[in-house]
């Protein structure tokens, strides 16, 4: 059996990772919360994989799938950039996964190209709707939107310990209470 | 000949806690084998991450998984490795095992569950047998149960009220939300009987353990006040206390060796560094929960047991099994409601409480003959923020994003009180569901896997349906709107029993009456393995009071409580 291949099927067909989250990273937010804060989310951490650009990208598609807007937050202020990073950075993750976010990305600027002879970023609102559209209905594109909304929504929704949900934003919009004793800087789950 | 201890333990949940607990307290050496960390109330956090996201107290699927097994095509089988499947067969690998994770719903068996085959006959292609105990013989256990693990709750006159000899509970119920009296006036318009659920949930402080915080996060959840009745609050912390209480931690047994004449010598396990050790006891116990138990009896081959510790008779692992029934849910709006029912129903943090057993016998010709039904739980949907968000995802033509996500999003968590009905029924043991080894998926110890193959039997499906849709006629006439209800096919693999059934016959079961092994004189196996049917109720009650009773047994074996010095 093909272990590595099964993996992979696994994971595009279902969307069923969700990937780990690790390395330190500095970031700031204004508007939804104000929190300065250095994510450090494990004890080793690797090359995320992805270049600046590609970062961007990412960027501009989380904004497009959770935007900000005036009476909720949100990829933008949520953190939901540094925390995706932080998830693939994380070395005890597999390669397998850092490599199908790259992948994803790569098939979405090629419809972008081919259908607008632009890049995402440099597409209007309207056009990058379509291409995710498009993108949407490629092999992969269900599940690598899925994959990068789950963790907008860990960005979101998890304890604010973790470096996303600055000020509790999330769970105020969404008037979510959470449980308590709530998790403390040393007892995050990857120091237990 | 002397022994390194009294008793050696696997395992460390619902079915090990009793009997670590009781040979401590009466003298008894017991050192416990467990896998996982040792964890206190220090460490637990109602944080999603920890329990659900990164799932840190359940093994690396990378390094420990299972291969599910599942019907393909007109008569063969697919296998898979867990890790690239969805499949997930592990509940909590840490002291006081997934017992640390339950929502403590806690019903008893009832006496008709004990005489399944001689109470309503055989079902076509299941494997349905009586027990060789009775209801009589476990009733003064849960009674144990209630008092020593502590269980809250509220005894009315019901006409499907199980015989007991305590009046009442020895703990006054926890905190019930407003839905449940909206459940109650429900029932008692459709003239069902809506029962106060009894919950292994303190609801004030005693036995060194503070009362619950209802804070709303109870089910897989750690408890950090000691409230809830796992195993290692109620029973293993008790039992270190005795100072005959060895807990090793974060030892992963990998066999259990047999000498020529069949008896144990030792038990083999590998520490945190993969250090092998062993050590022998007069008594070995396991309780590694059903799969587990199975796998490593299996695995435990010697010069008497060719195919495993205690199964020459080919009968260790076989009719697993697992909860049958079915599910709904249905919204209570707070527009529909008044402007105080609204407002109460906010309320975050106290618990529902509240079960049907109306059906546990079905006696419905429109159904069929006279046969076994089931429970019906009403509970309140997860509060776990991140899971509760991923599904609102989907929508008619394709996924959702931007503000039509969002807005559904907002809908969702905003707009009123979900309801959830649980109904579990009797998994129908049959040939096809049991666990075997795979010895191509080895874990990181280089042991083979435990294969489980699973096929449901239709019955499940026909009588979870008939419970769902009661429970959604109550949510119906609540007033909830949205109600669904649907029978769940495919197994919950955090309720889980059989395997290593107890029974009189040697040929048919592995068990005798008392839990002991046909064939190994100092092997016994307390987790759920020994149950040849389920009953319709989430087994860690049953499991516990079993536990307690087998411990009994074995004191009497090893010569009674010892008098103190």
């Amino acid at each position: 059996m093909n272990l590595q291949m099964d993996r992979r099927n696994f994971l595009v067909t279902s969307a069923g990772s969700m990937l780990v989250a690790t390395s330190p990273f500095l970031f700031s937010t204004e508007g939804w919360g104000s929190n300065k804060t250095t994510i450090t989310h494990s004890k080793k951490t690797t090359g995320t994989g992805l270049s600046r650009r590609q970062w961007k990208t990412i960027v501009a598609v989380q904004d497009h799938l959770f935007p900000s807007e005036k009476n909720s937050p949100g990829a933008g202020d949520v953190n939901a950039k540094a925390f995706f990073y932080a998830v693939l950075s994380d070395a005890s993750r597999d390669d397998e996964d850092r490599k199908l976010v790259k992948e994803g990305l790569i098939t979405l600027q090629d419809i972008c190209w081919k259908k607008y002879k632009q890049t995402f970023i440099e597409l209007k609102h309207e056009l990058r709707e379509e291409a995710l559209r498009a993108f949407e209905k490629t092999t992969n594109g269900t599940a690598w939107i899925m994959t990068v909304l789950g963790y907008i929504f860990e960005a979101l929704l998890t304890d604010p310990v973790y470096g996303g949900n600055p000020d509790g934003a999330g769970w105020k919009w969404l008037g979510h209470q959470p449980g308590f004793p709530r998790p403390t800087i040393d007892k995050r789950y990857f120091l237990l | 000949m002397s022994h390194d201890f009294d008793v050696c333990v696997v395992g460390s949940g619902a079915g090990a806690g009793p009997i670590i607990y009781e040979l401590c307290k009466a003298g008894y050496s017991v050192v416990v084998l467990e896998k996982g960390k040792h964890f206190t109330e220090k460490d637990f956090f109602k944080d999603e991450m920890a329990t659900s996201l990164r799932s840190i107290y359940t093994p690396d699927l990378r390094e420990q998984q299972h291969v599910v097994e599942l019907p393909h095509g007109e008569n063969g089988w697919r296998s898979k490795p867990t890790y690239n499947s969805g499949w997930d067969f592990w509940n909590g690998s840490l002291v006081g095992g997934s017992s640390n994770f339950m929502s403590g719903f806690f019903h008893r068996l009832k006496p008709v569950d004990f005489r399944q085959l001689s109470e309503f006959g055989p079902v076509e292609g299941a494997n349905i047998v009586d027990w060789p105990i009775t209801y009589d013989d476990l009733e003064p256990y849960y009674d144990k149960v209630e008092k020593v693990v502590g269980v809250s709750g509220r005894v009315i006159d019901h006409p499907h009220q199980e015989p007991r000899i305590s009046k009442d509970f020895p703990y006054p119920p926890t905190q019930e939300h407003p839905i449940a009296k909206h459940i109650d006036k429900a029932c008692d318009k459709l003239g069902y009987h809506a029962i106060p659920m009894p919950r292994a949930i303190l609801s004030h402080s005693d036995k060194g353990r503070t009362a619950c915080s209802y804070s709303g996060y109870c089910g897989s959840y750690g408890c950090a006040t000691g409230a809830k009745g796992s195993s290692r609050a109620a029973l293993i912390d008790k039992a270190v206390a005795t100072g005959n209480c060895e807990i090793r931690a974060e030892s992963m047994v990998s066999k259990i060796k047999s000498d020529a004449k069949g008896k144990i010598t030792a038990v083999e396990y590998y520490d945190n560094q993969g250090k092998q050790h062993q050590l022998d006891a007069k008594i070995y116990v396991v309780a590694c929960q059903a799969i587990e138990t199975a796998r490593l009896l299996l695995n435990s081959t010697g010069p008497k047991h060719k195919n495993g510790l205690g199964n020459n008779n080919g009968q260790v692992g076989k009719n697993l099994l697992f909860a049958g029934g079915g599910a709904g849910s249905g919204r209570l709006t707070y527009k529909s409601f008044n402007e105080k029912d609204a407002l109460e129903l906010h309320q975050f943090g106290t618990f529902i409480n509240r079960s049907l057993q109306d059906w546990y016998v079905i006696n419905d010709k429109d159904f069929g003959d006279r046969q076994k039904g089931g429970t019906i739980d009403f509970v309140h949907l997860h509060p776990n923020p991140v899971s509760r968000a991923s599904r609102q995802i989907n929508g008619e033509k394709g996924l959702l994003w931007g503000t039509e996500l969002k807005n559904k999003i907002h809908e969702h968590f905003t707009g009123g009180k979900y309801i959830k009905i649980e109904a579990f029924c009797d998994w129908t043991p049959t040939d096809n569901t049991f666990v075997s080894l795979d010895s191509n998926i080895k874990d990181k110890w280089g042991l083979a896997s435990a294969k489980v193959r699973i096929d449901v039997h239709v019955r499940n499906l026909q009588t979870g349906w008939y419970l769902a849709s009661k429970g959604a006629e109550v949510l119906t006439a609540m007033g909830a709107e949205n109600v669904v209800s649907f029978a769940a096919g495919a197994p919950p693999t955090n309720l889980v029993a059989g395997g290593c059934r107890f029974g009189d016959d040697a040929q048919t079961s592995v068990l005798d009456k008392n839990c002991r092994s046909h064939e190994v004189d100092n092997l016994y196996v307390t987790d759920g393995s020994f149950m040849p049917t389920g009953g319709s109720v989430p087994y860690t009650w049953t499991i516990y009071a079993n536990s307690f009773r087998v411990a009994d047994n074995i004191i009497n074996e090893l010569g009674g409580k010892k008098e103190k010095i």
